[in-house]
C-alpha cells in the first residue's frame, strides 16, 4: 500500500555535510530507546534557531527550533536529545541561557501565538516552569551581564526586561509609553558595566547608562528603518559594540554614539541575524545572514563565504576557540574545529524539518520535505526509516515545493510529485524530475441516435470517442498510488476533482462525483481490493472498483471534522472514521454510523488503521496516544509510551509485509515502532 | 671456715625454702581471701598450740679445736596468741639433741672429743602473718629473741670427769646458757577449724657453749669463747587453735508478707473501636513489692500469645470482644489476680464509597478561544464510616490543572491544555478523578470527563502598516512576513494578505518590475499586497520562499470593516540611501494604510473580517516584483 501524507508533517534531514569533511568517522550510534515505543527516526535536521553552549562544561550545548523544540547535547553535539520544554502553538525558541553560575540552569525564550515567554530549568532541561513576570510575552533575545551573574536581560515584544536575581524575576526597564521600544529584538549587557544595555528593535537601538532609567536611541550612521536583529559587544573594549540589521552589519567605537557600516560583504541583499567577533582574533568577524555565513579577517574590509545556508545563531566553545557552533535554516546544526573553514552537520538526534509527505517505491521510502530552502528536500531510506539520507539536489526542483510524492508499487525508480499547481515525474528515483500536464481523458459515451442524414427509424449506436486535453488545477491536495491486479493507479486529488491514471500519470481521468467537484483525500485499504473512500468537500464516498464508481456515504458530520478514514481490507470489519471528536465505525458500507468508544475517550483522533497482518487489529493515535484494538473496534487499550507529548498526526503501514507502525508527527518527523512487539 | 660455709647456705635455702612454701600457699589463700575474709573469724584461731618437731642443724666453730654440733632432731611447742588479725605473739620451747664434736683432736693421733649435749631453747617471737587471721593458708614470718641452754648429759659429765678423760681436761664439762636470736617463717594450713599443720623453718644465732671448758688451750680440751653459732631448725608440726569459733549472725528476720497485687484496670478498650484497626489494650495492675509481673492474656477465652501489659489485636468482625488478664508475681507465682473480663465493642467499617460525582459545564474550550469557557466545577457526594474517620479528597485530571483540588468541590482549568498548533478543530477529553481516602487509608475513586474544544480558527498577525501614498514594505513589515508567517506556512496553513489604502491616498501608483517603474498603474492597496506576497515568496536573502499557492489575496481599497491592527510595526520605510532617521510610530492615519496578515486554516471557509474577494495569487505579476527592496 502507498500512503501519502499531504498534511505538514515536521521531519529532519539525514546527517550532511557541507564541507569537505568526514563525517562518517563522527557518526556515532542511534542511541537506544525502547523497543515497544516510538523510535525517533528523522530524517535528521531542519531549522535550528538559536544555539548556546555551557561556558564551564563545553560539551553541553543546547539548540533551539521551531515548534517549541528544545535539544541537549552532552557530547560536543555527537548527539541529541528533545528537552520536555512545554509546546506552545507556533513555539519558537528564539534564545537560550545557559546561566554562568550555575551550569544547570537553564532560561529559554520563545515566541508564539499562545502563550509566549521566557521558560526556565532548573535540573539541567530535565523540567521547566514558565517565568510568572514574562508571562505571555513574546521573548526575541536573551543576555546575560558578564560582570554581575546574576542580571539577565530580555528582549520582548514589551520592551527590555531585567532579571536581577538570575531570572527569577524580572521587571520591565524600558518605558512601556515608549512605543519605539515594544518590539525589541536584540539585547546586550555591556561586559564590565551591567548598567549599560543595548536594546535592538524593529526600528533602529537603544541604550541606557543607568540600568534603564533612561534610554537614548543611538542611531547616527545607521540607515534608517533598520532591522536590527542582534548585537554584540567586544569583551575587551565594550566600547566597541557590533549590531546586525537587516540593512547590514554597523561597529561603533563610542557605545553607539557613531555607527559605521561594515562594507565588503558582496550583494548586499540579505538580512544579518547574528554577528560574532572571534574570541582570539579581534579582526576576525564572523556574520549569520539569511545568504549564508561570512567571515572577514581584516574587520569588515573583506568577506569569504563560508557557508550558504542562512544561519541565525554562533556560539563558541570558550575552551578551543576554533571551534565553534551553528544554528542552520533547513540544516539544522552546524560545528567547525577549524574557525568555520570547514563546517559539519551533527544533526544525530536534532529533528525539526517539516515533512510534508513519505511513500514507499519499491523497497524505498521517501520523504519531501517542500520547503527545504529554494527546493523540495527529498530524503530516502534503504531501511525502512531506521536511517534517512537525503537525496543530491534534484535536477528540475530549482524553485519548486512539492508538498506530496507517491511511488508507484513494484516500480522503485518512478515517482511522482506535486506542488498545488503542476505535477512533476521522476524516472530514475528521484535523482531529476520533469513537470507533467495534467492530460484529461474524457471519453464521449455511446449513445443511440438516429442514423446520420435521419431523423426517424432505428436508433444505431455510436461508438465512443475519447478525446484529451491537458487542465490546470490550482489545488493538488495529494497523490496516491495503490495496484489494481497488475496495473498500477494513480489517483490526485485536486480542486478539479479525484484524477485518475493508469498509465503512471500519463493521462487522467476525473472521477464522477455527482455534484462534488473538490475532492480532499483518499483513503485506500491496507490490502488493495478496490475499497476507496473518498473525502470531497460536501461528503464521503465508497467505491470498491478502485474509482469507477461512488456512492456517497451518509456520515453524520461535515467532512471538514473528518481527520482519517481506515477502510478495511477484511470486509467483515468496519468501515471507521476518525474526527476531531472521535471515532465512528459503520458496519454496512457507510449507510449507518456509531460512536466508538469501549475505551476510546471521545477526543480528537487524528489517524485510524488497520493492520495489514491483522484484519481485526486497528490503532488509532489521540494525540499523542496510542490506542489498539484487536477486535474489530469494540474495545480499545491504551498503549504506554515513554513521549506522552508526541502529537502524532497520522499513523501508516507501508505494505502487509512491514512489521512497522509508522507515526508521522507536526514537529519530530517519522516515528516507528515495531508493530510485533505491540501487537 | 669451710664448713661454715658450708652452714650458711644450708641454712638460708631451707629458709628459703620455706618462705617460697610459704608464699605459695599465700598465694592459694590470697586466691580465697575475699572466701575467706569473710569467714575469717569463722575460724578458731586466737590461741594456736603447735608441738612439732624436726630437725636441729648448726654449724661449726672454727677456732680451736673447731667446736660442732652434730645435726639432731628437736621437738617442742609453742604457744601462740594471735591478738591482731595479722600479728600474734608466740612462746616456744625447743628441745634439740645436738652432741658437741670437738672436730680437731687436741693433739695429733688422739680421737677427737665428743659429748652429749641436750639443748633447751626458750623464745618470745612475734609473729607476722601474711594472711588475715583465719585464712585457710597463713605464711608468717617472725624473729624473736630467747636463750638456750646447752647442757651435756649426765653421761658426758660422768665420762668427762671420769679418770679415763684426764688426759683432756675436761673435768669442768657442764651446762651453758646463750642468749639467742631467732628469725624464719613458715606456714601454717587450716586442716580443721580446731587443727592445722605448720612448717617451720627459723634460724638461731648465738654465742658458742664453751660448757665451762677452757677457753684457750691448756693440754686438753678448750672451746675458744665468744664465738658465733649458727643453726636452722626445720620443723613440721601441727596446730590445734584454742580460739572460739565465731557465731554466726543471726539470720534475718523473715520479710513481712507482701501486699497483694494491685489488679488496676484495662484501659485501651474506650472510644471507638473498628474492625479492621488494632486495638491497643493494656493493663494497669501493679505489685506494690514492686516485683517483675507476667501477664496472660484471653480473647474471647481463648489464651494469646504475649506476656507484657500490652496486649493488641485486630478484629476482623465486629461485635463485643471478651478481654481478661491474668497478672502473675514472677517471683512467686501464688500472687496472682485477675483483671476483666471486660467487653470490648467493636463497630462495623466500610470503605469510602463516591456517590456521585459531576462536572459543570462538561464542554468547555481551549484557551486559543477567547470566547469561550474555560473552567469547569468539579464536584462529588462521598460517604464514609464512622470507622473510616474523615474524608480526604484529591482531585487529578489527565491534562490542564485543577485548583482546590483537595476538597469535595474543584475547579478544573482547561487553558493549559496543550493542542496541536494545527488548523483544524480539535477536541481533548479531559478525565478528572476523585479519589478519597479515609483515615484508615482505604479510598475510592471515581471519574467524569470534560471535553475541551479548540475550534479551527484563523490567527491574525499585525498588520504591515505603509506610509501615505507608499506600498513599499518595510523592515518591521518584513520581519512579520519572514521571520512570523513564512515559518508556518508549511501546510496547515494559508495566508491571506487584504490590502488598504485610505481615501486621501492615490488610487493608484505605478507598477514597478524588480524594482523599475512601469508605465501602467496599478491600485495602491493591490500593490501593497502583492509587494507583501512578494516578500513571502520571492526567496533570495531578503525575502521568504513560501509557495505561492499558499498565499491568498485581496484587496478592498479604502474598505476600513476591519479593525486596524499595528502591532509594533511603524511606517519607516526610507530607502536605505537615505540616513535621515524618522519615526518608526504610527499614526492614525497610517494605521488604516495597511495589510492585513491571516493565518486561516488550509481548505477552510475561514475568511476574515472584511474581506471581499479573496483569491489566489496572481503569481505572474508577483513573480515580476521580484524580491521587494
Amino acid at each position: 500500500m502507498i500512503f501519502s501524507f499531504v498534511r505538514s508533517l515536521s521531519g529532519a534531514t539525514a546527517v550532511l555535510s557541507v564541507a569537505a569533511f568526514a563525517i562518517a568517522a563522527t557518526t556515532p550510534t542511534r542511541p537506544e530507546m525502547p523497543k515497544a515505543d516510538w523510535h525517533i527516526s528523522g530524517p535528521f535536521g531542519g531549522s535550528a534557531t538559536a544555539i548556546a553552549i555551557d561556558p564551564a562544561h563545553p560539551n553541553i550545548i543546547l539548540a533551539g527550533a521551531r515548534n517549541s523544540l528544545l535539544y541537549k547535547s552532552d557530547d560536543a553535539g555527537a548527539t541529541w536529545r528533545m528537552l520536555p520544554l512545554p509546546p506552545r502553538t507556533f513555539g519558537e525558541i528564539t534564545s537560550i541561557l545557559i546561566d554562568a553560575a550555575d551550569s544547570r540552569h537553564y532560561l529559554v525564550g520563545m515566541i508564539s501565538t499562545f502563550r509566549p515567554g521566557v521558560f526556565e530549568s532548573p535540573d539541567g532541561g530535565n523540567t521547566w516552569v514558565e517565568n510568572k513576570d514574562v508571562y505571555d510575552i513574546g521573548v526575541r533575545a536573551l543576555a546575560a551581564s558578564a560582570s554581575d551573574p546574576e542580571i539577565f536581560a530580555a528582549g520582548t515584544l514589551k520592551g527590555v526586561m531585567l532579571s536581577k536575581d538570575s531570572g527569577k524575576t524580572w521587571s520591565r526597564i524600558s518605558d512601556p509609553a515608549n512605543l519605539e521600544m515594544q518590539g525589541v529584538t536584540a539585547v546586550a549587557i555591556d561586559p564590565k558595566d551591567p548598567n549599560i544595555i543595548y536594546a535592538g528593535t524593529t526600528h533602529l537601538p537603544w541604550r541606557t547608562s543607568d540600568g534603564g532609567k533612561t534610554w537614548s536611541s543611538i542611531h547616527s550612521g545607521m540607515i534608517d528603518d533598520s532591522d536590527v536583529f542582534s548585537i554584540y559587544i567586544d569583551p575587551n573594549t565594550p566600547k566597541d559594540v557590533f549590531a546586525s540589521a537587516c540593512s547590514g552589519i554597523y561597529c561603533t567605537f563610542n557605545r553607539g554614539e557613531k555607527w559605521w557600516k561594515l562594507m565588503g560583504i558582496p550583494n548586499t541583499s540579505r538580512r544579518t541575524h547574528v554577528v560574532r567577533e572571534d574570541p582570539i582574533d579581534r579582526n576576525i568577524l564572523y556574520a549569520g545572514t539569511t545568504l549564508g555565513l561570512f567571515k572577514t579577517i581584516n574587520h569588515g574590509a573583506s568577506w569569504k563565504t563560508l557557508l550558504s545556508g542562512q544561519v541565525n545563531s554562533i556560539a563558541f566553545d570558550p575552551t578551543q576557540s576554533k571551534t565553534m557552533y551553528f544554528a542552520i535554516e533547513d540544516d539544522g546544526i552546524g560545528k567547525s574545529f577549524d574557525s568555520g573553514q570547514t563546517i559539519q552537520l551533527i544533526n544525530h538526534g536534532f529533528v525539526s524539518r517539516t515533512i510534508n509527505s513519505v511513500t514507499l517505491a519499491g523497497s524505498m521510502l521517501y520523504a519531501a520535505d517542500a520547503l527545504d530552502g529554494e527546493t523540495t528536500g527529498l530524503f530516502s531510506s534503504a531501511d525502512r526509516g531506521e536511517t534517512w539520507q537525503k537525496l543530491p539536489a534534484s535536477r528540475g526542483l530549482e524553485g519548486v515545493h512539492m508538498h506530496t510524492i507517491v511511488g508507484v508499487p513494484g516500480e522503485g525508480r518512478i515517482l511522482l510529485g506535486a506542488t498545488s499547481r503542476q505535477l512533476y515525474k521522476s524516472i530514475d528515483a528521484g535523482a531529476s524530475w520533469q513537470p507533467e500536464p495534467i492530460r484529461l481523458e474524457s471519453a464521449v459515451h455511446s449513445r443511440s441516435a438516429y442514423p446520420k442524414g435521419r431523423s426517424s427509424g432505428k436508433f444505431r449506436s455510436i461508438k465512443p470517442v475519447a478525446s484529451t486535453r491537458e487542465v490546470l488545477a490550482s489545488d493538488i491536495t495529494a497523490l496516491y498510488a495503490t495496484k489494481s491486479g497488475t496495473k498500477n493507479l494513480l489517483f490526485a486529488t485536486t480542486d478539479l476533482g479525484l484524477l485518475r491514471s493508469g498509465d503512471l500519470g500519463e493521462h487522467w481521468t476525473l472521477a464522477n462525483l455527482s455534484g462534488d467537484t473538490a475532492v480532499n483525500a483518499l483513503y485506500l485499504s491496507a490490502i488493495p481490493d478496490g475499497r476507496l473512500v473518498l473525502r470531497a468537500n460536501g461528503s464521503l464516498y465508497l467505491s470498491k472498483d478502485f474509482g469507477d464508481h461512488w456512492t456517497s456515504l451518509f456520515f453524520p458530520q461535515s467532512t471538514s471534522h473528518v481527520r482519517d478514514v481506515a477502510v478495511p481490507w477484511d470486509h467483515s470489519q468496519p468501515l471507521l472514521v476518525a474526527t476531531d471528536s472521535g471515532l465512528f465505525s459503520s458496519v454496512d458500507n457507510g449507510h449507518s454510523w456509531l460512536p466508538v468508544s469501549g475505551g476510546l475517550p471521545p477526543s480528537t483522533v487524528n489517524s485510524v488503521i488497520y493492520s495489514p497482518a491483522n484484519g481485526s487489529c486497528i490503532y488509532a493515535i489521540e494525540f499523542g496516544q496510542l490506542y489498539r484494538s484487536t477486535d474489530s473496534g469494540s474495545s480499545w487499550a491504551r498503549l504506554p509510551t515513554a513521549f506522552p507529548s508526541l502529537h502524532v498526526r497520522q499513523l501508516w503501514i507501508p505494505d502487509k509485509t512491514a512489521d512497522r507502525l509508522y507515526g508521522m508527527t507536526n514537529d519530530l518527523g517519522i516515528l516507528f515502532r515495531n508493530e510485533a512487539l505491540i501487537r | 671456715m669451710k664448713t661454715r660455709l658450708k652452714l650458711r647456705p644450708i641454712s638460708s635455702a631451707l629458709l628459703c625454702a620455706a618462705l617460697c612454701f610459704g608464699s605459695s600457699a599465700f598465694a592459694q589463700n590470697t586466691s580465697k581471701t575475699k572466701s575467706s575474709s569473710s569467714t575469717e573469724d569463722q575460724y578458731p584461731d586466737m590461741v594456736e598450740l603447735d608441738p612439732f618437731g624436726g630437725v636441729s642443724i648448726f654449724g661449726q666453730v672454727n677456732r680451736g679445736l673447731d667446736e660442732k654440733f652434730i645435726t639432731g632432731g628437736t621437738i617442742g611447742g609453742r604457744v601462740a596468741f594471735n591478738f591482731s588479725k595479722y600479728i600474734g605473739l608466740e612462746l616456744g620451747y625447743n628441745y634439740m639433741v645436738n652432741n658437741v664434736r670437738l672436730v680437731t683432736p687436741i693433739q695429733p693421733g688422739y680421737p677427737s672429743y665428743d659429748f652429749s649435749v641436750r639443748n633447751h631453747m626458750l623464745a618470745l617471737n612475734p609473729i607476722f602473718n601474711l594472711t588475715p587471721r583465719g585464712s585457710r593458708f597463713q605464711p608468717y614470718l617472725t624473729v624473736g629473741v630467747g636463750a638456750i641452754q646447752f647442757t651435756p648429759t649426765s653421761h658426758a659429765e660422768a665420762v668427762a670427769r671420769s679418770a679415763a678423760a684426764a688426759p683432756f681436761g675436761a673435768q669442768s664439762l657442764d651446762d651453758n646458757l646463750q642468749v639467742a636470736l631467732n628469725y624464719g617463717g613458715g606456714v601454717k594450713w587450716h586442716l580443721t577449724d580446731h587443727l592445722g599443720l605448720r612448717v617451720d623453718v627459723r634460724g638461731i644465732f648465738s654465742r658458742n657453749p664453751t660448757f665451762d671448758l677452757p677457753n684457750y688451750p691448756t693440754g686438753g680440751v678448750y672451746i675458744v669463747n665468744r664465738q658465733h653459732l649458727n643453726g636452722v631448725d626445720a620443723t613440721l608440726g601441727l596446730v590445734f587453735y584454742l580460739g572460739k569459733k565465731a557465731v554466726p549472725p543471726p539470720p534475718p528476720a523473715p520479710p513481712p508478707p507482701p501486699a497483694p497485687l494491685n489488679t488496676g484496670t484495662i484501659t485501651g478498650a474506650e472510644g471507638q473501636l473498628c474492625m479492621g484497626k488494632a486495638i491497643n489494650l493494656h493493663s494497669t495492675a501493679s505489685d506494690p513489692a514492686g516485683h517483675a509481673l507476667t501477664y496472660a492474656w484471653k480473647l474471647n477465652g481463648a489464651a494469646q500469645g504475649t506476656s507484657s501489659a500490652d496486649f493488641s489485636f485486630t478484629p476482623n468482625n465486629a461485635g463485643d470482644f471478651q478481654v481478661e488478664v491474668t497478672v502473675t508475681d514472677s517471683t512467686n507465682p501464688s500472687r496472682t489476680v485477675t483483671a476483666g473480663p471486660i467487653t470490648v465493642a467493636v463497630k462495623e467499617y466500610t470503605q469510602p464509597q463516591i456517590t456521585g460525582i459531576n462536572a459543570s459545564p462538561a464542554e468547555l474550550t481551549c484557551a486559543s478561544d477567547t470566547t469561550g469557557t474555560h473552567t469547569a466545577n468539579l464536584s462529588a457526594q462521598a460517604v464514609g464510616s464512622a470507622c473510616g474517620g474523615n474524608l480526604t479528597y484529591a482531585w487529578t485530571v489527565s491534562e490542564g490543572s485543577v485548583s482546590n483540588g483537595s476538597s469535595p468541590n474543584a475547579t478544573f482549568d482547561a487553558s493549559t491544555l496543550n493542542f496541536e498548533g494545527g488548523a483544524q478543530a480539535q477536541t481533548k477529553t479531559v478525565t478528572a478523578t476523585l479519589t478519597v481516602t479515609d483515615e484508615t487509608g482505604k479510598s475510592a475513586s471515581q471519574s467524569t470527563t470534560v471535553t475541551v474544544r479548540c475550534p479551527a480558527k484563523m490567527v491574525r498577525l499585525p498588520d504591515i502598516v505603509f506610509p501615505k501614498n507608499n506600498a513599499r514594505v518595510n523592515n518591521c513589515g518584513k520581519r512579520i512576513l519572514i521571520d512570523d508567517v513564512a515559518p508556518k506556512l508549511t501546510g496547515d496553513y494559508d495566508v491571506i494578505l487584504i490590502g488598504h489604502r485610505t481615501a486621501d491616498e492615490r488610487g493608484e501608483v505605478p507598477v514597478r518590475t524588480r524594482g523599475r517603474r512601469r508605465a501602467a498603474e496599478r491600485p495602491l492597496d493591490e500593490e501593497r499586497v502583492l509587494n507583501s506576497a512578494a516578500v513571502l515568496s520571492a526567496g533570495t536573502g531578503t525575502c521568504a520562499h513560501v509557495d505561492t499557492s499558499n498565499i491568498q489575496v485581496d484587496w478592498v481599497g479604502t474598505n476600513q470593516t476591519s479593525t486596524p491592527q499595528p502591532g509594533l510595526c511603524g511606517t519607516s520605510t526610507l530607502p536605505s540611501s537615505q540616513k535621515e532617521r524618522r519615526s518608526s510610530r504610527v499614526t492614525e492615519a497610517d494605521q488604516e494604510r495597511r495589510v492585513e496578515v491571516y493565518l486561516v486554516p488550509k481548505g477552510s471557509s475561514i475568511k476574515p473580517e472584511g474581506a471581499t474577494n479573496v483569491r489566489p495569487l496572481p503569481e505572474p505579476e508577483v513573480k515580476a516584483l521580484g524580491c521587494p527592496r
